[in-house]
C-alpha cells in the first residue's frame, strides 16, 4: 500500500489503496464530470472493502469516493476488533476529514456519533448524512445485545454482531467520551453549523425513528433533514434489498447537498457485481497499488 | 382463513408488487407464525400473479385459456389454481417466458444441462436484487448468521458468467469478505487449507457443492487444520457429475464434521435453489427447508397434477412472488413432499420442502452439474 501521510499532499488524482494519516484507505475516481469529494465511513464491523456497493454508487453518479479502516477495526488498519472505541474512531475521522476536505461525509450506523463529534467544532461546515445513524448508544447498544451494558456490568468479552469485544473498556470509552445517551448526540449537534441528514428506517429496531425526528426537532445548530424510509431491520450490509433503499437515498441527497441537478442513476446489481469481480482480479493480478 | 364473499377482497390481500420489497427490508421474517405467514404469502403471491399477467401476453392467454385471474386468488388453498410454467418451457429461451421487467437491466440467467437442454431465465435488476435478498435474509435469520463481516470461502468460481450457481456464489462476494477458490475450471484446494489454517480462531461460512465440501474436509483433516466451533458448511446443489461418490446425507456430513473438526451437525446445511426459483431455502438447525413467506410450494399428482395434500409425494411445484421479469410460478422437474410443522425445535413453523428425487430425464439437469464438470476430478 502507498503512503500519504502528508495531509498537505494533493490527493486529488489517487485512485486504489493508500495509507492515509496511518490508516488504510481506498480512493475510488469519479466517473464521468467529478461533482466532488465524498467520505465513507463504515459501521461497526464492516471493512471500507465492503463499504463497495454505496462506493461504486456515488462514484458512478460523479463521486470521488474515499473510505478508510479505523484503527481497531475490521479491515486492512492496525490493531484488533477487541480494542475497539469510540473515541478512537472519532479521532480516526477527524484525522480523515483534515487530510481530506471532502465535500460531504456519509456516516454508516454506529459511525454517526464518531463523525458528528469529528465535525463537532469545525469551521468547514461540511455536510454529513447518515444512514441509519445512531442517535442514542444506550437504546442502540440494548437493542442489540438484549442487555444495558451501561446498567450491568459486562464482561471482557462481549460478542457484538458476532465480534469479540472487550466491553467493559468499550463501555468504560463510550461513558468517557460522552457517547451514551440521547442527549449527548444532542449535544454534539449543537457544535455543529453544517447541515445533517439523517437517512432513518421507520422500523429500525437498533435505531428509534422518533428519537431521529426529535433529533431534528430540537437541533437548531445547522438545518437537520430527515428521510424516511420503509425499512424495519439495521443490516443493510447483508440485504441489498435494505442496502439499495439506503443507497438510493443517500446518493440522492449527495447530489442534492453539492447543488447537482442530476436525479442520480442506481447501476444495475449485476454492474456492481462485475465491477467487484474486476477489482479483485485486478487486485490479485497486482494491478492495484497495495 | 375464514373464506371471504366472493365479492369482496379484504384490504390486505389488496398488496401492491412494491410492498414486497418492504417485507424483504423487515426483521424476523422467517419466524412469522404460519397462519401469519400463510396470510402474507398469499397477498404477495397474488400481487405477483396479477403482475404476469398483465405484463406477460403469453401467461396472460394461458391463464385466460383455463378460466383464471388473480381475483380467484382468496384463501391458501386457491393458490393450487395459479397456472404453473414447466421448468422444461424455461428451455426453449428467455423470450418465451419473459414478462415486460420491471427495469431495463436483464440479465439471462442460465442453467447448464446437456444436448442443448440450456434454461435461460431473464432477470432484471429487481429480481436480482430480491433473490440475493433472499439469499442476506437465509444467512442473517436461519444461519443465524450475524457477523457484519462474514468471512466467506466460496469453492466457486470469481469469473461465473451467467451459469446460475456460480453466479450466485460469486454475487455473494459483493455483500461479504472473502475468497473464490475456483479459478481457470481448477480448484484452489491448497490455497484454500492455506486460508482457512490462516482464519484459525475466527468463524467461517464455507459454501459449495458436495464433492468440492468433501475434498476441502479431507485437505483439512490431512493438514491437520481445525476450523472455529462457530463456523459453517453451506452445500449448494448436488454430486452431478461425482456421483459415483456420492455418499448419504448422514454420512457425508460425518465425514465433512470429521474433516474440519466441527462439533455437531448443525454446523452443516444443505440449501435448495434451481436456476428458475428466485428463491434460496436454507436448512434450518434441524435440517428442514421451512418455505419464507413469500415462496408457496406444493406437490402435484404426476398423472393429473392435481395438486395432493400437505405430506404426499407427488411433483413440486412452486409460487414464488420475488421475480418481476417472468412468473416465478413452475412446476419442477423434483419430487418431494411439502409438509405443515407446527413446532420445529428451532421455532419455526408453517410448511417444510422435502425433496426426494428428480424426475428421471435423458439430459442432465442442474447448475451443480456445470460447476462440477469444472471441477471435479
Amino acid at each position: 500500500m502507498k503512503q500519504t501521510e502528508d495531509p498537505t499532499q494533493d490527493l486529488a488524482g489517487l485512485t486504489g489503496r493508500h495509507r492515509l494519516v496511518g490508516l488504510a484507505a481506498q480512493f475510488d475516481a469519479a466517473r464521468g464530470t467529478e461533482l466532488g469529494t465524498a467520505l465513507i465511513v463504515s459501521p461497526f464491523g464492516v471493512s471500507a472493502d465492503n463499504m463497495f456497493l454505496p462506493a461504486f454508487t456515488l462514484a458512478s453518479n460523479g463521486f470521488r469516493v474515499v473510505r478508510f479502516d479505523p484503527r481497531n477495526h475490521v479491515g486492512r488498519s492496525e490493531g484488533d476488533m477487541y480494542d475497539f472505541r469510540i473515541s478512537t474512531t472519532a479521532e480516526d475521522v477527524a484525522a480523515v476529514l483534515d487530510a481530506v476536505r471532502p465535500d460531504l461525509v456519509v456516516g454508516f450506523s454506529l459511525a454517526a456519533p464518531a463523525v458528528l463529534r469529528a465535525l463537532a467544532g469545525r469551521s468547514d461546515r461540511i455536510p454529513a448524512i447518515m444512514a441509519a445513524g445512531v442517535v442514542n448508544m444506550r437504546h442502540t447498544l440494548k437493542a442489540v445485545l438484549e442487555t444495558d451494558f451501561f446498567d450491568v456490568r459486562p464482561s471482557d468479552h462481549v460478542s457484538v454482531l458476532g465480534e469479540d469485544v472487550h466491553g467493559l473498556n468499550f463501555i468504560d470509552d463510550c461513558r468517557s467520551f460522552g457517547a451514551v445517551e440521547f442527549a449527548d448526540t444532542v449535544a454534539d449537534g449543537a457544535r455543529i453549523s453544517g447541515p445533517l441528514t439523517y437517512v432513518a428506517g421507520t422500523e429500525d429496531p437498533w435505531v428509534s425513528y422518533a428519537e431521529v425526528e426529535e433529533f431534528a426537532r430540537v437541533r437548531t445548530a445547522g438545518p437537520t433533514t430527515v428521510l424516511p424510509l420503509p425499512v424495519g431491520t439495521h443490516q443493510f450490509n447483508l440485504n441489498p434489498t435494505i442496502a439499495l433503499s439506503y443507497t438510493k437515498a443517500v446518493l440522492a441527497e449527495c447530489l442534492r447537498v453539492v447543488g447537482s441537478d442530476e436525479e442520480g442513476t442506481i447501476p444495475p446489481l449485476h454492474e456492481a457485481i462485475t465491477a467487484r469481480k474486476r477489482l479483485a482480479q485486478s487486485e490479485a493480478a497486482g494491478q492495484v497499488a497495495r | 382463513m375464514a373464506a371471504m364473499a366472493d365479492t369482496e377482497l379484504s384490504p390486505a390481500l389488496r398488496a401492491d408488487v412494491g410492498e414486497l420489497d418492504v417485507l424483504l427490508a423487515s426483521s424476523n421474517i422467517s419466524t412469522m407464525t404460519a397462519a401469519q405467514a400463510d396470510e402474507v404469502r398469499l397477498r404477495h403471491i397474488r400481487a405477483a400473479v396479477a403482475w404476469h399477467i398483465e405484463r406477460n401476453e403469453g401467461y396472460r392467454r394461458f391463464c385466460a385459456g383455463r378460466g383464471f385471474s388473480a381475483d380467484q386468488l382468496r384463501r391458501t388453498e386457491d393458490l393450487g389454481r395459479v397456472p404453473l410454467l414447466p421448468a422444461a418451457l424455461f428451455k426453449r429461451g428467455a423470450a418465451v417466458v419473459a414478462s415486460v421487467p420491471a427495469d431495463t437491466a436483464v440479465l439471462d440467467t442460465t442453467s447448464s444441462g446437456t444436448q442443448g437442454t440450456v434454461s435461460v431465465v431473464p432477470r432484471d435488476d429487481l429480481t436480482l436484487n430480491r433473490f440475493f435478498a433472499t439469499l442476506g435474509i437465509g444467512t442473517y435469520e436461519v444461519l443465524d448468521q450475524q457477523r457484519s463481516e462474514l468471512k466467506v470461502f466460496n469453492l466457486g468460481p470469481l469469473e461465473a458468467g451467467h451459469l446460475w450457481i456460480a453466479y450466485v456464489m460469486s454475487g455473494v462476494a459483493l455483500f461479504t469478505d472473502g475468497q473464490c477458490y475456483v479459478e481457470d475450471d481448477a480448484f484452489l484446494l491448497e490455497a484454500l487449507v492455506r486460508d482457512l489454517a490462516a482464519a484459525d480462531g475466527t468463524p467461517v461460512l464455507v459454501v459449495g457443492p458436495p464433492p468440492l465440501v468433501l475434498d476441502a474436509a479431507a485437505a483439512c483433516r490431512a493438514a491437520g487444520v481445525v476450523l472455529h466451533p462457530e463456523s459453517l458448511l453451506l452445500t449448494i446443489g448436488g454430486w452431478k457429475r461425482a456421483s459415483g461418490r456420492m455418499l448419504p446425507r448422514d454420512e457425508f456430513v460425518g465425514a465433512v464434521l470429521e474433516g474440519f473438526g466441527l462439533p455437531d451437525d448443525t454446523s452443516v446445511r444443505d440449501t435448495f435453489n434451481m436456476v428458475e426459483l428466485n428463491t434460496v431455502l436454507f436448512e434450518c438447525a434441524q435440517h428442514r427447508l421451512h418455505l419464507p413467506p413469500w415462496l408457496h410450494a406444493e406437490t402435484k399428482d404426476p398423472r393429473t397434477l392435481e395438486p395432493l395434500a400437505h405430506g404426499q409425494n407427488g411433483v413440486l411445484a412452486f409460487l414464488d412472488a420475488t421475480p418481476t421479469s417472468y412468473p416465478g410460478f413452475v412446476l419442477s422437474d423434483d419430487f418431494g413432499t411439502v409438509e405443515r410443522v407446527s413446532d420445529c425445535a428451532c421455532g419455526r413453523s408453517g410448511d417444510v420442502l422435502r425433496l426426494d428425487r428428480r424426475i428421471n430425464r435423458l439430459e442432465g439437469r442442474g447448475c451443480a452439474l456445470k460447476l462440477d464438470q469444472r471441477t471435479n476430478r
